[in-house]
């Protein structure tokens, strides 16, 4: 039998369902996987041992009764430090929460995964309110002298060195994405709407989203399952997104490769993703060229959007607190206060003409995807990594990992990256960016890749 | 960079009272300065879209 930590969220879910193991055993071995990992890598900003156990506890309990609540039932899962877990403190990486006491009630995403029977073992280390400044402890396993992915790096990173075979992290211009790419894991921005935000931080009140990170795309799409809100689920999805991606039986995406360039994507990664394009076009799906050159007007347009949002609601706290925000954190927040109101009106009138011309681009083409790379190059190095946000000259910088991801959030679309193959600096992902309500197919496309490329992402690795 | 003109100014010490706004000043400067830089383009491109979708 293999290290219990080694078990994606399916293997363990089936590990459990034919009595090979137990969920005590799957959270003990998680503890101790934490135990070996986190001196170097510092992904948890809280672990409740004995809280996670006690569930583990009931859990198999119930299993043993007969009264399995589903495959998530008994399997450890992690939770960026921004959404509320009752009786762990929600902190948002800020020292303005350094003394905040446990949330009282789960936000609605993390009580819908402690119904489905999701044990919770711990809070993730996130940047500052999901922000992407500063510099958080967290280290890229793989390298600790490059960038472990943000705003959600502690749940890339603990899922990365298999401390737990999924988290939710949360996504307001790649957070979720970003980290899945950096460290070779599957991480999804579900649709608007799918998810709750009820119960977690937020930066944008329209552009954020909970979204899972797994180590494969079953394990993500049991995850959303398990979070997702019912009645959406029963209208959209007959239920289940896991089953509704087993469905779909044919696929046709588009490439705009142009773009790619114009973005400065690195031709390491150019190359990387039309492998990877190769390898669906084999598996029957038609990839065919579009110019989808609309999607530029995303990051200046998410960026006016997400940071007025953000002056508005961190006004108060602001005000009572600034001296514990991060600087980098303030300055950001501040140059969003700045945005003139007439460009925040246009970039708000802009969203659903944007969503609107994109859908009328996949509708025309009959496509069920926009499909590119998830960012423009490996892992930065951390000494070398431009921080500022409108920048794409270069390939490192945030600006450039935002560009390639804003669209779904500015637009409510699903966005899903997968891993496809790794370079010098690191994992590479391939990102899919769907229709509305489309996270299913863009699932299905995903783990049929998944199935059949000839390249395995290194994870659960042991950190450097 | 340009710095902050006292009307940006006043906004950041309004936001983040006046010693963190002047330890601030030179940072929020570049960071609006680059955020500014791209707004000429994005309100052409944008009105372009607009109208193109109003047509249809």
């Amino acid at each position: 039998m293999s290290d219990p930590w080694r078990d994606g969220v399916q293997e363990a879910a089936t590990a459990l369902a034919e009595g090979r193991t137990t969920s005590a055993r799957l959270v003990a071995a998680a503890i101790e996987r934490i135990g070996a990992t986190e001196e170097r890598v510092h992904a948890w900003a809280h672990v409740d041992e004995e809280g996670a156990l006690a569930a583990a506890r009931a859990s198999d309990e119930r299993r043993e009764a007969g009264r399995a609540r589903g495959p998530l039932d008994g399997i450890p899962i992690g939770v960026k430090d921004v959404i509320d877990v009752a009786g762990m403190p929600t902190r948002g990486g800020s020292a303005v929460f350094r003394d905040a006491t446990p949330a009282v009630h789960d936000a609605v995403a993390v009580a819908r995964l402690r119904a489905a029977g999701g044990v919770l073992l711990g809070k993730t280390v996130t940047y500052e309110f999901a922000f992407g400044q500063g510099s958080p402890p967290t280290r890229n396993p793989r390298d600790p002298e490059r960038y472990a992915g943000g705003s959600s790096i502690g749940s890339g990173v603990a899922v990365a060195v298999g401390a737990v075979p999924a988290a939710l992290g949360t996504d307001t211009g790649g957070s979720v994405r970003n980290p899945a790419s950096i460290n070779g894991l599957v991480g999804l921005k579900p649709s608007a709407g799918l998810v709750s935000r009820i119960g977690s931080m937020t930066v944008s009140g329209t552009m954020d989203a909970i979204g899972p990170i797994a180590a494969s795309v079953r394990g993500a799409a049991l995850v959303l399952d398990a979070i997702s809100e019912p009645a959406v689920l029963r209208e959209r999805f007959g239920g289940s997104v896991a089953g509704a991606a087993g469905r779909v039986v044919a696929g046709r995406v588009g490439v705009d490769r142009a773009q790619w360039e114009r973005w400065g994507v690195t031709a390491a990664v150019r190359a990387l993703v039309d492998e990877a394009l190769a390898v669906l076009e084999h598996e029957g799906i038609e990839v065919v060229e579009v110019d989808a050159s609309d999607l530029d007007l995303a990051l200046t347009a998410g960026l006016v959007v997400s940071l007025s949002e953000a002056a508005a609601l961190h006004r108060l706290r602001l005000r009572a607190a600034a001296g514990d925000y991060l600087p980098e954190t303030r300055v950001m927040i501040a140059s969003g206060a700045l945005l003139r109101t007439d460009d925040v009106e246009l970039a708000l009138r802009l969203r659903p003409a944007l969503r609107a011309r994109i859908e009328k681009l996949l509708a025309a083409r009959g496509l069920d995807a926009l499909v590119g790379p998830t960012l423009p190059a490996g892992a930065p190095r951390l000494a070398s990594m431009a921080a500022e946000l409108t920048s794409a000259d270069d390939a490192e910088g945030l600006g450039s990992a935002l560009r390639m991801l804003c669209a779904a959030n500015l637009t409510g679309l699903p966005g899903l990256s997968v891993a496809c193959g790794e370079v010098e600096a690191g994992p590479v992902g391939m990102h899919l960016l769907g229709r509305a309500h489309g996270d299913a197919v863009i699932l299905a496309l995903a783990e049929r890749y998944e199935q059949a490329a000839p390249w395995r992402a290194r994870v659960p690795l042991d950190p450097r | 960079m340009t710095g902050l003109d006292l009307r940006d100014l006043a906004v950041v010490r309004d936001l983040l009272g006046a010693e963190l706004a002047a330890q601030d000043a030179a940072a929020v400067a570049a960071a609006i300065d680059d955020l500014r830089a791209g707004l000429p383009a994005f309100r052409r491109d944008a009105a372009r879209l607009l109208a193109e979708e109003t047509d249809r």
